[in-house]
């Protein structure tokens, strides 16, 4: 399959790449991603709301709230994508429960996959449908494909892709990995239908999502690499 | 729109195959929701809508979750099976709804095999919702795109919109939608500790209702522009939308509900007066409840409606799907309506007013049917049902 999109833009934030010139920067070097779980800027996030958030969830909701206001754009349609989603609220919630047999009520209500697409849309006043998708090694494809689809069925004009993850373990627990980590990070991307940015799924099958935003930051679009 | 819905695999309170929930309903016969310990501290014992399929120690075989997953495939592997003969098994994909991906043998095991709560000792990928599309890909042999999608107790409502929109794309000839949740001790702890758990069976708009009850339940068909086998009914159309309100609280007036519910009615091509069924979300809380009011006396005012929480428990990630099926049993004339075993003036005269089904009632005339799904962080979906025409 041959994904073809209008691409509208494309931004990254990490703790230790902040600024779009960092990413490109980054993009061009060819240097390993700088993993961290360090801070995160949310400027655009009022704070109350920010300090809800795990890293990763207010970096995706940060990055989509910028593109949108670079574009001058509101997507109809946003996809947020993650491996791991709120796998380390879970810990939190289970050691409580081993703890005293409880869980606790904010941290409950913000264990769900799709809490960062909750918190873009109270912040943003986008009251447009979302999707939390989650998948294995083929997240970029399976991501790719969802937002594709609204696209090419005629149901989504603009659709807004996020990739994001947060921290996998914490002092609980040390979570295995059985793959790249790149700690605390959000990818996102501005789509319309077209053809400026195309690339086949034999090419994304073997990306994860830091490796597709290198791709297209050094100017892999356009080359549909079968 | 239309899209062929084949027939359903089905566990839930209700029965474990669609002739066991089918025969419930015509006997009028339901399980009683189950009073369960262990659940909550200090032994206090809640009402559970489990499903008979035996806890398996972690580590010892298929977790609870996948032995579900593993029986509602085999019971429309003969559609499945068609489905790749068909159109080629890439052509097949699969879209799983979840929300908390059961983490119950987890749970069990965390006191046994761990130092300390402050230092647990178990595989997280268990408790990893994408790792399930892997799980699902191999036992379904699905070799189009296969993903979860996790908004909570809407996912599997959603799930049937990425299903269909993969077919409308042309990505896909048929995509299997699944639904899958299972009982947790994180899920009754914490919506106990939100205040909306009911220690008593639910009563879902009920001037007395005190909140939800925790369900489990699976559930499986094949969406596809060809129909495959018998049975089938029709996806004529779907809604979705984000409410921007409340991380775990329902946008109040339902305005976002109701615009989620007349999209999926504009997409179908059909207006209010051709419903003959509306199967809420009816979870038995006080806001759930007031805000579907709401929105349902904006769109179906004289719709016949009403909730199957009391049946199943709130199923979560599952509940789109199975109120789908129950959809699709009313629009293929089935079963009669599921209605509110009390008496009418017991409604709760707050909310706004609907047409409640409180006693046994039919779709007579008006085979097309809405089945609602809100979630966490306000996200609706709705999809809108009707009986098979080739």
């Amino acid at each position: 399959m041959i994904f073809s999109f209008g691409m509208e833009g494309a931004l990254g934030l990490s703790p230790e790449l902040p600024e779009r010139s960092d990413w490109e920067k980054w993009a061009a070097s060819g240097r390993p991603f700088p993993e961290s779980d360090g801070r995160i800027s949310s400027p655009d996030i009022p704070m109350m709301l920010s300090r809800r958030l795990l890293p990763g969830d207010r970096a995706a909701v940060e990055v989509l709230l910028h593109l949108q206001k670079d574009a001058d754009l509101v997507p109809d349609f946003v996809v947020f994508a993650s491996r791991h989603g709120e796998l380390l609220r879970s810990v939190t919630m289970l050691s409580s429960l081993a703890d005293d047999g409880t869980v606790s009520p904010t941290e409950f209500s913000n264990s769900v996959q799709n809490t960062p697409a909750a918190y873009y849309s109270m912040v943003s006043g986008n009251h447009a449908e979302s999707v939390s998708l989650s998948s294995g090694d083929d997240i970029v494809t399976m991501a790719l494909t969802e937002a594709s689809a609204a696209i090419m069925s005629g149901d989504a004009k603009c659709c807004g892709l996020v990739f994001y993850e947060n921290p996998v373990s914490n002092a609980i627990m040390e979570i295995p990995r059985d793959g790249p980590s790149y700690g605390t990070f959000a990818a996102g991307f501005l789509l319309r239908k077209g053809s400026s940015f195309r690339i086949a799924s034999s090419l994304t099958d073997t990306m994860d999502p830091v490796q597709l935003m290198r791709y297209i930051l050094t100017g892999g679009d356009g080359d549909v690499a079968a | 729109m239309k899209l062929f819905i084949s027939r359903f695999s089905v566990m839930c309170r209700l029965g474990m195959s669609e002739e066991e929930v089918i025969d419930a309903f015509r006997q009028e016969k339901f399980p009683e929701l189950e009073m369960t310990e262990g659940y909550l501290p200090g032994g206090v014992k809640v009402p559970l809508g489990r499903v008979n399929v035996p806890f398996t120690p972690s580590g010892s075989g298929p977790s609870r979750n996948d032995e579900m997953i593993s029986q509602a495939v085999s019971q429309i592997a003969d559609v499945i099976t068609e489905a790749k003969k068909r159109f080629t098994a890439e052509r097949v994909g699969a879209v799983i709804g979840t929300s908390n991906l059961a983490v119950s043998e987890v749970e069990q095991n965390i006191v046994a095999n761990s130092a300390s709560p402050r230092q647990l000792c178990y595989d997280a990928r268990l408790s990893r919702i994408g790792d399930l599309s892997g799980i699902f890909r191999k036992m379904t042999g699905c070799g189009g795109p296969v993903y979860t999608v996790a908004t909570a107790c809407s996912s599997s409502a959603r799930a049937f919109i990425s299903a269909a929109r993969l077919i409308e794309a042309g990505i896909c000839d048929a995509v299997v939608v699944a639904g899958t949740d299972t009982l947790s001790r994180i899920a009754v702890a914490g919506f106990e500790s939100l205040g909306v758990l009911s220690l008593e069976p639910c009563l879902p708009f009920h001037r007395s209702r005190s909140g939800m009850n925790i369900g489990e339940g699976t559930a499986m068909c094949v969406l596809s522009h060809e129909m495959l086998g018998d049975r089938s009914t029709m996806l004529m159309g779907y809604g979705a939308s984000s409410d921007g309100y409340h991380i775990s609280s329902p946008e109040p007036t339902g305005t976002y509900a109701a615009i989620a519910m007349k999209d999926a009615l504009k997409a179908a091509g059909l207006k209010s007066s051709d419903i003959g069924y509306v199967c809420l979300h009816g979870t038995g809380t006080k806001l759930n409840d007031g805000m579907e009011a709401k929105a349902v006396a904006k769109v179906f005012p004289d719709v016949p409606a009403s909730s199957i929480k009391h049946l199943t428990g709130h199923t979560l990630g599952a509940s789109g799907i199975i109120n789908e099926f129950i959809c699709s049993l009313v629009a293929r004339g089935e079963i009669s309506l599921p209605f509110h075993p009390y008496d009418s003036t017991d409604v709760d005269p707050v909310i706004d007013d609907f047409n409640l089904v409180t006693e046994p009632d039919t779709a007579a005339g008006r085979p097309y049917t809405v089945s609602n799904s809100f979630a966490f962080g306000g996200n609706n979906a709705v999809l809108v049902t009707g009986p098979c025409r080739d």
